[in-house]
């Protein structure tokens, strides 16, 4: 994944308008790159309401804190931070209320497409089968698999050390080879989920 | 196959899968305005109560003022009646 780190200067001329009072700025900036955003956040809900919301929360957000933007790196990436942290949080609170999907209807991973509609269904299973791990590890995996992140990023994502980053992936992966283990052995089921919870708490 | 290789190849497939379109300009404008109109509110509630207060306090001196004054022609009138 490439992305520009140097700020761009409507983004520049815009959040001095924004800080200097001027409202329209800050819309300009929100049509920009709510895209990206919403994007960003697809990664943690397939309901386009909630989505919709995920993104509108991120930009207020945005606003409130918009005076600690220090403009030395780009606004997008600053921004895709507080995405992160809001999408990270939507699970925390949906993960309070264990809504699960049940992996038993996993149909197993599509190959490599160039057809929209085999990418959905290919976006469809990954987000399904991340669901069913604590939100932290499905954090880590998301970023580093699905977002293609590096190491370094996932951890400025984050706010975790790089090391700590390593450690939550390797933990979140040995999770999720003991809940597809389950797939080919059931009666390894209970036992898995109860590891799975047994290592969250 | 792994979990690791599972991971790699749904994430590649899943590559070109992009979100609906989103507009929340709309949204995101009135949510940040809300709480400033809020703030204005208060803060003209808060000049309005002040302002009452104030008028409150001078009509009061006001009063006290002329109940003194009052009290004073009361005690000053006879003694200067009482004067040659």
């Amino acid at each position: 994944m490439t992305e520009c780190f140097e700020p761009n200067e409507h983004d520049r001329r815009d959040i001095e308008a924004v800080l200097s009072g001027d409202g329209d700025a800050y819309a300009r900036l929100v049509e920009r790159h709510q895209s990206m955003i919403a994007g960003r956040l697809w990664r943690f809900t397939r309901d386009k309401r909630q989505l919709e919301e995920l993104v509108a929360d991120v930009f207020v957000e945005a606003y409130t804190s918009l005076a600690n933007y220090r403009g030395e790196g780009a606004f997008s990436h600053w921004i895709s931070v507080i995405a992160t942290r809001v999408g990270y949080r939507f699970w925390k609170r949906r993960d309070r209320l264990r809504i699960e999907t049940p992996l038993e209807s996993w149909d197993g991973p599509i190959p490599p497409t160039n057809d929209p509609l085999e990418a959905a269904e290919a976006g469809r299973q990954l987000h399904k089968l991340l669901d069913q791990l604590p939100p932290r590890d499905r954090l880590v995996l998301t970023l580093m698999y699905w977002e293609g992140l590096s190491i370094s990023r996932v951890a400025e994502e984050t706010g975790w050390s790089e090391s700590m980053v390593k450690v939550q992936a390797h933990r979140a992966r040995k999770k999720l080879r003991r809940r597809l283990e389950t797939l080919e052995n059931p009666s390894k089921k209970s036992a898995a989920r109860d590891n799975i919870q047994g290592d969250e708490s | 196959m792994n979990e690791q290789r599972i991971l790699q190849t749904l994430a590649t497939a899943a590559q070109g899968d992009g979100p609906p379109s989103v507009d929340v300009a709309g949204i995101v404008m009135r949510r940040i305005q809300k709480p400033a109109r809020r703030a204005n509110f208060l803060l003209w509630t808060y000049a309005a109560a002040t302002a009452v207060a104030a008028c409150f306090v001078a009509a009061w001196t006001a009063h006290v003022l002329l109940l003194e004054e009052n009290a004073a022609l009361d005690i000053i009138a006879p003694v200067m009646g009482a004067l040659p």
